[in-house]
């Protein structure tokens, strides 16, 4: 005999298995929707959990509209059904089981977690009934009798959306310090280093006067440096708790983006600040640009956050006891704190990029990018973040100097192969783990290690390629992307040479490295920045004298200002199969899609010709090209210490 | 394969036009953070209350569940667990005072969870009332 449990038996039941446990002449009752409405007006997000019969009958019992939290509903049973009593078939049971279970994996949904106690109770099927011999009961028309089902299906329903929408997700909080007990008002959890008020969700650090030895959830203490960018929104009218709750409904670590500041202007200007790791997810769009790279909160938010809380502008977020005693409680949040992004942001460390030409030079920018320093205002706007992400991988565990000084000499674990040609961080370890992660035990071998110091003479001469001059289109690292993985595996030799090249032939250029890595055309301003294991893949210096002789001669083609072609190896010819090749203008033999590039690459050989030599004559060439000492450009990327494919 | 290397270099140096400024990429910045932790670990709110509410009359012995489960919320998710115990005296009143009480946890980062075990029935308009 089942006894019911937290019922009260209605007609419909079947008595047969129930007993009748008559509590209709009870007089202690209380109705539930008073207790939820209060629950239903609260800002926060609510979760209920009805153990009880009857528990999907309970609807909304008001009309509130633009409430701020999400309220979700899991109750034991539907509407006239009886609820299981307290033994395994129960609510209870199955939920703790699965909260238990769900603790140690993942962040998980109301949603995910009622169907998992949903799967917990529906995994129980009901055995036959036996007589006292042991036969199996039937039903005089010759049915199986089987003993009741007693598990009862829970109900998940939504009690109020929030306005975007979102859910509940629940999640163990992160153990930190136990809060000062009892202490409502000094808000000793508040570090400095999450003072972004309102809009660090989790920055708003709790005690509360319940606070017994509760842990409380903490911050992570994020990684720096981190982005800041500036985006231009179209709709003018994006209120900052707009994107606070945003901000919110991304997944929990996206909690790492902040606003640090909301202009009104032609379009919303709007400055965030992300991690690394998050920029360089980013696909590109003009919408953003690059501001600087930053290694601490914004400094000028924690003064006026502490000034606006001694002038009680800002309400404590946790002396929610007290906010009436203030003429602006948390209700009030929002003007203030509009009110305090512009001021503050004004006073911003990082300048505001309205100010373009200067703003990317300013203090913290400056101190880590010069890179983006150029005179083009091109990559301003539209900032090359594929190929910075090589660099800003490492710069996001490089400790990093205010003074960009020749890079220490640390000593850092070389790369393996699929590390190096992913532009991942490798361990160090053989096989490293991200080989073991990804099965590729076997070719977790280090990159050939080269020669990676340089002399010294290298940094003056870094600067110089700075003034090539305008008519050098937007240096190219502007229109960088990684470098096509056609050319991963050999471009460490590749572009090995470019830097010294570039000087040494002055206005030649060795385009091999272009081709293969781009990164090589830039390195000498990212080279301070990028980690030692990285140093010959962007151009670290290499010995004049080539160290890698190849295995066989390069394809290789030379060619004079004029884009012809002056001389070419053996190889050239054989692969370009035409004969001959010697003395072909370069457009001829590409595609008609590629010649309106060549030209338009000729005039700015000659464009930064004519202004770095203006008195400069070309030679008279002969017919025969051969063994002539007369300047040529080598395009292909192979080349003498390179191997080509 | 050649032509085409030489493309992409050529590609490569000179940057295209400028484009006009796009508008809000607000999904792009979502769909890379959601790229970023497919399966993240962490928590939105800052803080979880929960409530676990039972009755005096404890006639069902739900407290052994309710303690298991305060144990889960407590030790396992370090979420702040209060109990209470609705009495047989006044109850709405009591109950009312209690969840007030509560509520003053009531903040945009924060999560509530309510859990009643009892008896609950259906009060002459269809409305769901508790008793114990």
């Amino acid at each position: 005999m089942v006894s019911v449990r937290r019922a009260i038996h209605n007609s419909q039941s079947d008595t047969s298995n129930f007993s009748d446990r008559n509590r209709q002449s009870s007089l202690i009752t209380v109705p539930s929707s008073g207790i939820q409405t209060f629950l239903e007006e609260a800002d926060s997000d609510v979760l209920l959990l009805y153990d009880c019969c009857h528990s999907a009958a309970i609807t909304t019992t008001g009309d509130f509209q633009g409430n701020k939290g999400v309220k979700e509903v899991i109750s034991a049973c539907g509407y006239e059904t009886i609820a299981p009593e307290v033994d395994e078939h129960s609510f209870t049971n199955a939920l703790i089981e699965t909260l238990a279970m769900l603790s140690k994996g993942t962040p998980f949904s109301v949603g995910e977690l009622h169907s998992r106690v949903l799967s917990c109770l529906k995994c129980w099927t009901a055995s036959l009934l036996y007589d006292d011999d042991g036969k199996v009961l039937k039903t005089p028309e010759g049915n199986l009798v089987s003993e009741r089902q007693p598990r009862r299906t829970p109900i998940y329903s939504i009690l109020r959306e929030s306005t975007p929408r979102r859910s509940i997700v629940f999640a163990p909080l992160t153990l930190a310090q136990p809060a000062p007990e009892g202490n409502t008002q000094a808000n000793p959890s508040i570090t400095p280093s999450n003072a972004t008020p309102g809009l660090d969700i989790d920055g708003k650090a709790i005690s509360s006067k319940k606070s017994k030895k509760r842990k409380r959830a903490h911050p992570k203490e994020p990684s720096w440096p981190q982005i800041v960018l500036s985006v231009r929104l179209d709709e003018a009218e994006l209120e900052i708790s707009t994107w606070r709750e945003w901000i919110r409904s991304l997944p929990a670590e996206a909690k790492d983006i902040k606003i640090e500041g909301m202009y009104k202007s032609f379009s919303t200007l709007l400055l965030i600040r992300m991690p690394v790791s998050i920029w360089n997810l980013l696909p590109d769009n003009g919408a953003y640009s690059f501001v600087g790279y930053v290694t601490s909160e914004n400094l000028s938010f924690q003064d006026l956050e502490t000034q606006a809380w001694s002038e009680g502008i800002l309400d404590k977020p946790q002396a929610t006891k007290n906010a009436n005693e203030h003429p602006k409680g948390i209700s009030s949040i929002q003007e203030p704190l509009k009110d305090t992004l512009q001021k503050s942001s004004i006073s911003r460390d990082t300048t505001p990029f309205e100010s373009e030409d200067e703003g990317l030079n300013s203090k913290s920018t400056s101190s880590l990018s010069p890179s983006f320093s150029s005179s083009s205002t091109w990559h301003k706007v539209f900032p090359p973040p594929s190929s910075t992400t090589l660099i800003l991988k490492d710069l996001a565990n490089t400790p990093v100097s205010t003074k960009p000084k020749r890079r220490e000499t640390g000593t850092l674990a070389l790369a393996c192969v699929p590390c190096k040609r992913a532009h991942l961080r490798c361990d160090g370890q053989r096989p490293c783990s991200r080989c073991l992660a990804n099965g590729k035990e076997d070719a977790c071998v280090e990159v050939q290690s080269k020669k990676r110091s340089r002399p010294r003479l290298r940094d003056e001469s870094e600067s110089r390629y700075e003034g090539v001059g305008t008519g050098y289109p937007a240096l190219p690292e502007a229109s960088m992307r990684r470098p096509l993985s056609l050319y991963s595996t050999g471009e460490a030799f590749m572009a090995s040479g470019s830097g010294d090249t570039l000087h040494r032939s002055g206005q030649y250029r060795v385009l091999k490295s272009q081709i293969g890595s781009m990164p090589g055309l830039i390195a000498p301003r990212y080279i301070d920045y990028a980690s030692a294991g990285d140093t010959n893949i962007y151009g670290g210096s290499m010995p004049l004298t080539p160290r890698i002789l190849p295995p066989q001669e390069p394809i290789c083609a030379y060619l004079t200002m004029e884009m012809q072609i002056a001389k070419t190896t053996q190889n050239f010819g054989d692969t370009i199969a035409l004969q001959p090749i010697v003395g072909k203008k370069l457009q001829d033999i590409l595609s008609p899609n590629d010649q309106e590039k060549v030209l338009r690459l000729q005039r700015t050989f000659e464009e930064e010709r004519r202004e770095r030599e203006p008195n400069y004559v070309s030679p008279i060439f002969l017919n025969n090209f051969e063994d002539k000492s007369y300047p040529v450009r080598r395009i292909w990327p192979g080349s003498d210490r390179a191997t080509a494919n | 394969m050649i032509l085409l290397e030489m493309g992409s270099f050529v590609f490569h140096l000179l940057p295209t036009t400028h484009p006009s400024l796009p508008s809000i990429p607000a999904s792009n910045l979502q769909a890379a953070a959601k790229a970023a932790w497919p399966k993240q670990e962490g928590n939105r709110y800052s803080r979880v209350c929960v409530i676990l509410l039972s009755w005096v009359t404890d006639d069902l012995g739900v407290a052994s569940e309710v303690q298991r489960l305060r144990h889960v919320f407590e030790d396992m998710y370090q979420f702040q667990v209060e109990v209470y115990q609705i009495p047989d005296e006044k109850p709405d009143r009591a109950l009312k005072g209690r969840i007030l009480e509560f509520l003053s946890n009531d903040q945009d980062s924060s999560l509530l969870i309510f859990y009643y075990a009892g008896h609950a029935k259906r009060g002459q308009n269809g409305e769901p009332l508790w008793f114990p």
